[in-house]
């Protein structure tokens, strides 16, 4: 009965989704590009030159980098807000209102945005830090990456602020209470109560926004591109490079399902972490 | 510890606010005024909003919404027929649930070649067919996901009762449960919609010159001739303030819907 | 109103059975009360019966009609549920007049009937509410008012009384019993409560582990249970039920043996009195400690022990406690026509 009400969805899945996925690993394995003529099978060759590939590895390393640091500062922050919001009283709906809104603007415009707040000719930032008597180059070698993850910590830790706090506001109050009866004090209760309570929400929202953190793309498109040099290349831009800037879909497609076993990889180290947890509590 | 929170929310807040601001003012400034970063005074011109309306920004704007609204309808409809064979019937067992969310895991990267080259080989290039299909391949999931929750929450007795009373199982559907849900249809519906709405990669790859999307267009703006920069302040805005404005009336539910359905596992 | 036949009704859930191959008849026109504990098998019975649960194997007819592979709504049936299921986006009046729809009946003929139907539950006067404006004893009336308007071959109630509180309870039970005889509807009720089974039903079926283990009238199941289980089950407080050492150390009675297993003794708490309130020799007489006295009002439960013996308990009357003290051992008398008796297996040997 009930896969007559499923049908349409997962033929649409099928269709949309799995054909597409099969196909690109088919592709994958071919050395297929728009400019050529002729295709051939190659088999596993594509992935060995991305062992080789230098640049590749670059960008792998900058998109693992960019994913930890960008989830643990919106984890960070964004419990602090949601523990914040959750006590606040005055101005309640419109300051929520407000700090969740930078998720909902697209990435792109974020990216624009900041490209142009932070530019050292046209900046209103590097103006006031300039009237401080401090001198940021924030799209230079050294702090073009922090810069990015930065972008992403305005636009993504409200995401994070609205899981936390959602989860917050769920969590049963009579723990809560009985510690406040025990004496406990605000950090000891934080510690001890607050975050085993919400362990199983951090794991979810980690989850959920490391999964989407990989995808960066709209940021580096809009201030970088890449560079300076190596710095900021990220594999969605990488692929998105090769495959409509030089037009080698084999290779994009290998590109893209290494990053795709690459992030299995994690989530299963993550899902079996997180269940030793849950087994040894 | 008050007045440490408040100031932690006041300068979040402040630290918020202050790219909106910006755009906002820059979207009034003239070039010169946009080059000299100093000036804090300056002469407000509408000639960046009037570019918006001959250049083109308000037909991507069309554009996306086409787009938007053809992909929620499609989501909306074979989402919540979907999520209600998971809740109820639990087809395709237990996998399944999380199996939704597993199209997440996918990075757009991984599709956007093969939907590439079905575009091609099927001549939809200049089409918005194949920016839906993709728009379509992360909004689904997320509607499903969205709709078990609030099926689940829906008690199966009000079906049964409607079975008992005369109808079979898709009436009881449509005249009991559907009802039930609706408020969360419409959530799904427009958290989708900003999905679609603010969706880059897929809308730069599979879209042609003339179907563009307004995130394309905004990146289009992606020069560094500062006469393009109060303009592409102005594309902003267009695209920014629908949403804020629909995100305000749904940012309340969404914290309860979460809670309520979302999380729990 | 019709008869409903059940015939080796079989529900098997993977390896659990639910239903064990069951016959039942349920007689037109009388209240069935299939009662037992939890998972006993009733709801499912009950659900098999109304469409909801396909069976494994069996046959169920509805006045002699086979509808083991009907759909629901083909059964022409009408249920009620624990919580009521009333749909919480209609009005009262479409709520009611939901089943009517279902079936195409309309305009003046579906006004008159939903108005009938409302009046005699007193419930007219909310036709324009919706059910989230209801107290509790006003949702279950509009729930039996959508039942009764359709006029169906039976009514199928699943534990409608049990979200009630225990004064609406009792009242509820007699409105119910009013509408049948004024109605003379088919019903099969379904209850854990043993009380609620013995006021309402013209014949109770009790069940256990998917089978059932009496069906009979509320006298027949209280004097003459089938089994020990039906004597526990029914009647409190609870029948005291010893084995035959224990029964000899307490009540002096030699032990029995029936189909060559000692025979298991049950006594009634109503029938262990005050030595000094039964007269003569045909009553066993013995000494026991009163360790609890729970007063009911009208009656008290004493709770008495012999020695390291198991505690069994006396419904005496509020009158006979004038003689009776906690700690105290005091002597106790049992008629010995008051004993019934139970084989290994469980059944009662006459």
């Amino acid at each position: 009965m009930g896969w007559r009400f499923m049908a349409p969805l997962l033929l649409l899945l099928v269709a949309i989704v799995g054909y597409p996925l099969f196909y690109s690993l088919y592709l994958s394995l071919t050395d297929r590009s728009i400019v050529r003529q002729n295709t051939s099978f190659v088999g596993l060759d594509q992935y060995q030159s991305l062992i080789h590939n230098s640049d590749y590895g670059a960008a792998m390393r900058n998109t693992i980098v960019f994913v930890f640091f960008a989830v643990a500062l919106e984890l960070v922050i964004g419990l602090a807000l949601a523990l914040a919001l959750q006590r606040q009283e005055r101005a309640r709906n419109l300051t929520r209102a407000l700090l969740l809104t930078p998720m909902f603007v697209t990435p792109i415009a974020v990216g624009l945005m900041f490209r142009f707040l932070l530019n050292q000719q046209l900046g209103a930032i590097p103006e006031i830090l300039g009237r401080l008597g401090i001198t940021i180059d924030f799209f230079g070698p050294s702090l073009a990456l922090p810069t990015i993850v930065a972008i992403d910590v305005w636009q993504w830790t409200p995401f994070m602020v609205l899981l936390l706090l959602a989860g917050l506001e769920s969590l049963p109050r009579q723990p809560f209470e009985a510690a406040r009866v025990d004496g406990a004090s605000t950090w000891m209760t934080f510690r001890r109560v607050t975050v085993p309570l919400l362990k199983p929400v951090i794991a979810i929202a980690v989850l959920l926004r490391g999964l989407d953190a990989f995808k960066i793309f709209e940021y580096v498109f809009a201030t970088t591109n890449g560079g300076p040099g190596n710095a900021t290349e990220t594999i969605q831009l990488m692929i998105y490079r090769t495959g409509f800037g030089f037009f080698r879909l084999g290779e994009a497609a290998a590109m893209a399902f290494v990053l795709v076993a690459v992030v299995l990889v994690g989530v299963t180290g993550l899902y079996r972490g997180f269940m030793r947890q849950r087994a040894a509590s | 510890m008050r007045v440490t929170r408040r100031s932690f929310i006041a300068l979040m807040s402040l630290v918020v606010a202050f790219p909106y601001v910006w755009v906002v003012l820059a979207s009034f400034k003239s070039p010169e005024a946009l080059n000299d970063p100093s000036s804090v005074g300056f002469t407000p011109t509408l000639d960046n909003w009037r570019n918006v309306i001959d250049g083109g920004v308000l037909d991507s704007a069309v554009t996306s919404i086409v787009v938007g609204v053809v992909t929620v309808a499609i989501a909306v409809v074979v989402g919540t027929l979907g999520a209600y064979a998971i809740s109820r019937f639990g087809t395709g067992g237990v996998g399944t649930r999380f199996g939704i969310l597993l199209s997440q895991l996918m990075p757009p990267a991984v599709l956007v070649v093969p939907l590439f080259l079905l575009a091609f080989n099927l001549n939809l290039r200049d089409t918005v067919i194949a920016v839906i299909a993709s728009h379509l391949t992360f909004v689904l999931p997320v509607v499903t996901w969205f709709m078990i929750g609030f099926f689940d929450a829906v008690p199966k007795e009000f079906e049964d009762q409607a079975m008992v009373d005369g109808y079979g199982r898709f009436g009881a559907f449509r005249r009991v449960v559907l009802p039930q849900v609706l408020p969360g249809i419409g959530a799904a519906a427009i958290f989708a919609f900003v999905l679609s709405w603010n969706d880059l990669f897929y809308a730069l790859i599979l879209a042609g010159g003339n179907t563009e999307t307004l995130p394309v267009k905004i990146a289009s703006y992606n020069t560094f001739r500062g006469v393009e920069l109060g303009t592409m302040c102005a594309a902003i805005l267009v695209s920014v303030v629908p949403v804020l404005i629909a995100c305000f009336f749904v940012q309340r539910r969404l914290v309860r819907g979460i809670s309520g359905g979302g999380l729990k596992y | 109103m019709a008869q409903i036949q059940l015939e080796q009704l079989v529900k098997r859930y993977g390896d659990v059975e639910a239903v064990r191959g069951i016959d039942l008849h349920i007689p037109d026109g009388k209240v069935t009360v299939l009662v037992g504990p939890s998972g006993c098998g009733k709801t499912t019975t009950l659900r098999l019966i109304a469409g909801l649960e396909a069976s494994t194997s069996g046959t169920i007819r509805i006045g002699g009609r086979d509808v083991t592979d009907d759909e629901p709504k083909a059964r022409d049936l009408a249920m009620v549920f624990q919580n009521y299921a009333l749909y919480p986006h209609m009005t009262v009046r479409d709520n009611i007049a939901f089943g009517l729809r279902a079936h195409n009946v309309r305009g003046d003929e579906l006004e008159r009937r939903v108005r009938a139907a409302a009046e005699m539950l007193s419930v007219d006067h909310l036709l324009e509410r919706k059910p989230a404006a209801l107290s509790g004893g006003q949702q279950q009336r509009v729930a039996i008012g959508r039942a009764i308007v359709r006029e169906p071959a039976a009514f199928l109630f699943d534990e409608p009384l049990s979200n009630l509180d225990a004064k609406l309870r009792v009242g509820m039970r007699t409105e119910i019993l009013r509408l049948q005889r004024e109605l003379g509807s088919t019903i099969v009720h379904v209850t854990h409560d043993q009380e609620e089974a013995m006021t309402l039903a013209h014949h109770v079926v009790v069940m256990n582990a998917g089978m059932i283990e009496q069906v009979g009238t509320p006298a027949e199941v209280y004097n003459q249970p089938a089994t020990e289980f039906v004597a526990r089950f029914i009647g409190s407080p609870e029948m005291n039920v010893f084995d035959s050492r224990a029964a000899r150390e307490v009540l002096g009675m030699l032990p029995e043996i029936a189909n060559g297993t000692a025979v298991r003794v049950g006594i009634r708490p109503e029938d262990v009195q005050l030595g000094t309130d039964i007269a003569g020799h045909a009553a066993a007489r013995f000494m026991a400690r009163v360790e609890v006295v729970e007063l009911l009002g009208a009656n008290a439960i004493l709770t008495l022990r012999k020695r390291d013996d198991e505690a069994m308990k006396a419904l005496v009357g509020a009158r006979s406690l004038a003689a009776v003290r906690e700690g105290e051992d005091l002597e106790f008398a049992v008629e010995r026509t008051a004993v019934t008796r139970f084989d290994g297996a469980g059944r009662r040997v006459t």
